[in-house]
């Protein structure tokens, strides 16, 4: 079996098959780049992630393994039927996979889905935060965020008066 | 630890996409940056200007990017020269019901450079066509695509008509489509020919009743669209010819330049009369007359829908079944009678009965789905022509009310039914079901002709 040695930004290395690795857009694209570049075919690709630390590096690889089998979709498959995996239902094994997770973590995760080009988990973890905040007020939504108010002026009031004119219309 | 201000833009617009309009506006407010991000994904806003007062507009849309605006005030603009919203540049529609002050008007054109769409309404107030108004009217109308002049017609105003027609021909080079609304009365009247002669490259025709006002004749919605970029020749011709519940046969009888344009199309796809009757006698659009119609266009109509004016058509217009045969791409036919003097076209539904008997042979091949509105039968002709109809290997049919007067009895256990007629699986009921608005019955069939549908 054709292995790849994936390295985190912090130095660990994860070595995995380059089957699975192909699922992620990035790394097939350096695996081939290797591959072009590389007079021995049976040389080991080794590719460095910078951006992404082990913890979350090994939280991508383990989603990567689970899903293995699942079709891969298309990197504008929102834009072309308006479905993507979020909306064609979330498996239990994913939902345990997130539940965990602390916000922070889930952040740190949807870049690196997005920089690894693995469209499925950045789906169901945009979903995730788009979860916390459907519901909830402009007050728990900077609270469960941690975001302050950085309106100036009555440009808060003004946007409030906006909204309250759309609403309306 | 991370937080979501780590997310670029487009990650934030990801996740805050996917919320509710109304949660869309909440999250506007959490902070500038989330405000931003949301205006961006929701930038475009359908704005009425009614009876706001001029300094409640800006505070009101502040700095929101204008897509669609409406006017319905008049008197606030005719002291303010300027329009109270930053951002005109997004602007595409504008809808004009009232007169303005020819400053505000000139304002609102010069930043509104985006506009593809207007909708100019005369109701009872001509002051819009004014030399000076249509002067600054101009430049954006240069560029419009899709003009709209709702309930246009008031009183006898021929020159406007003749105006607009000037505009259209010399100053539009753009327009696609065009709509206007006139009293059917009017639309016979050989000024309105213009409509249907306007610009080469018709497409689309279409003559849709739109009510009437207290004290006037019918109003018809008169709907053109044209092909600007028709190079090739293939791309010529009309495509759709439509009469939505307004009389087809005396429309076209009294104008004979739409009847010209009828006749003398090869690449209809698309046909639909209303009421076919006969205005006069010896002339008329029974379904004999408007066989060249359907014969010239053979190879490209894919939908007929036909409303048959019963009340009026001689008996001797016998319906013949056999003239969609020639169709070779035909998919959907809709037949119609308003009105329940069946046997004045049908006799006792023998006729209609012996068309269907011979469908299998005398319906195009490639037909999916007939719809059958009005057609009265006794229970026994009903079983019959369920039996016809089945055998016809189409993929739905849609029978309205007045197909047969007991239907509970005719149609339930339809499948067992049509067992014992001893029909194909294939042919059998997948589903029925009965659409209580119009007291219908609607099946589809198992078998479906995937390759023509």
């Amino acid at each position: 079996m054709a292995l790849v040695r994936v390295i985190s930004s912090d130095g660990a290395a994860f070595l995995v098959s380059q089957r699975l690795a192909k699922r992620s857009g990035k790394l097939k694209t350096e695996i081939e780049t290797f591959r072009k570049s590389s007079d021995n075919s049976e040389a080991q690709p080794e590719i460095r992630i910078v951006t992404i630390r082990a913890e979350i590096l090994r939280l991508v690889l383990q989603w990567l393994q689970q899903h293995q089998n699942d079709p891969v979709l298309p990197a504008n498959q929102n834009e072309q039927d308006g479905r993507g995996d979020a909306e064609m239902g979330q498996s239990q094994w994913d939902r345990d996979f997130l539940a965990p997770m602390d916000l922070g973590i889930v952040m740190e995760l949807i870049l690196a889905a997005n920089h690894l080009e693995v469209k499925g988990l950045l789906d169901i973890t945009c979903k995730l935060v788009e979860s916390k905040i459907t519901g909830r007020t402009v007050d728990e939504i900077r609270t469960a965020f941690k975001l302050k108010s950085d309106f100036k002026g009555n440009e808060e009031e003004q946007t409030r008066l906006e909204n309250r004119w759309c609403v309306e219309n | 630890m991370a937080s979501i201000d780590v997310l670029p833009n487009e990650l934030l617009c990801k996740i805050l996409d996917t919320l509710s309009t109304e949660q869309k506006f909440r999250a506007r407010e959490v902070c500038r940056r989330w405000k931003d991000v949301v205006d961006e994904l929701v930038p475009f806003y359908g704005v009425q200007l009614c009876d706001e007062k001029y300094d409640q507009v800006s505070t009101r849309f502040g700095t929101r990017r204008v897509s669609s605006l409406k006017f319905t005030c008049g008197h606030v603009y005719s002291r303010h020269s300027i329009i109270p919203i930053q951002n005109l540049s997004f602007l595409k529609r504008l809808v004009l019901t009232k007169s303005m002050n020819v400053d505000a008007l000139t304002d609102l054109i010069t930043r509104a450079d985006k506009l593809i769409e207007m909708e100019i309404w005369n109701g009872y107030d001509s002051d819009w066509y004014d030399k000076q108004q249509t002067a600054v009217l101009l430049p954006a109308l240069r560029k419009v695509k899709k003009l709209l002049l709702p309930k246009y017609e008031h009183g006898n105003q021929v020159m406007l008509f003749h105006s607009w027609k000037h505009i259209i021909q010399r100053e539009m080079p753009e327009l696609q489509h065009f709509e206007i609304d006139v009293s059917l009365e009017n639309l016979f009247h050989p000024r309105f020919y213009w409509l249907a002669t306007l610009k080469p490259n018709l497409r689309e025709f279409m003559v849709q009743n739109v009510g009437r006002d207290v004290g006037f004749s019918p109003y018809v919605r008169v709907t053109t669209i044209w092909n600007v970029n028709g190079q090739s020749r293939d791309s010529e011709g009309l495509r759709k010819f439509n009469f939505i519940n307004a009389p087809s046969s005396v429309l076209i009888h009294e104008t004979p330049q739409w009847e010209t344009i009828l006749f003398n199309q090869n690449n209809l796809e698309e046909l639909q009369l209303y009421d076919l009757v006969v205005p006069r006698p010896g002339k008329g659009y029974s379904m004999s007359l408007i066989e060249p119609v359907l014969t010239k266009s053979m190879a490209t109509l894919h939908t007929i829908r036909l409303d048959i004016g019963a009340e009026r058509i001689r008996a001797s217009d016998d319906f013949d079944m056999e003239i969609f045969a020639k169709l070779a791409t035909l998919r959907e036919l809709h037949l119609s009678v308003r009105v329940v003097k069946f046997q004045a076209i049908f006799g006792n539904g023998i006729n209609f009965l012996r068309g269907i008997k011979n469908c299998s042979t005398v319906i195009s091949a490639t037909l999916c789905k007939l719809v059958l509105h009005g057609f009265m039968f006794s229970t026994e002709e009903a079983n019959d022509c369920i039996k016809q109809i089945a055998k016809l290997d189409l993929e739905k049919v849609v029978l309205f009310r007045g197909s047969t007067p007991e239907i509970s009895t005719v149609w339930k256990g339809f499948s067992r039914r049509a067992r014992k007629m001893g029909l194909k699986k294939e042919a059998r009921v997948k589903t029925l079901y009965l659409p209580v608005e119009f007291a219908g019955i609607e099946f589809e069939f198992e078998h479906k002709k995937t390759s023509t549908c």
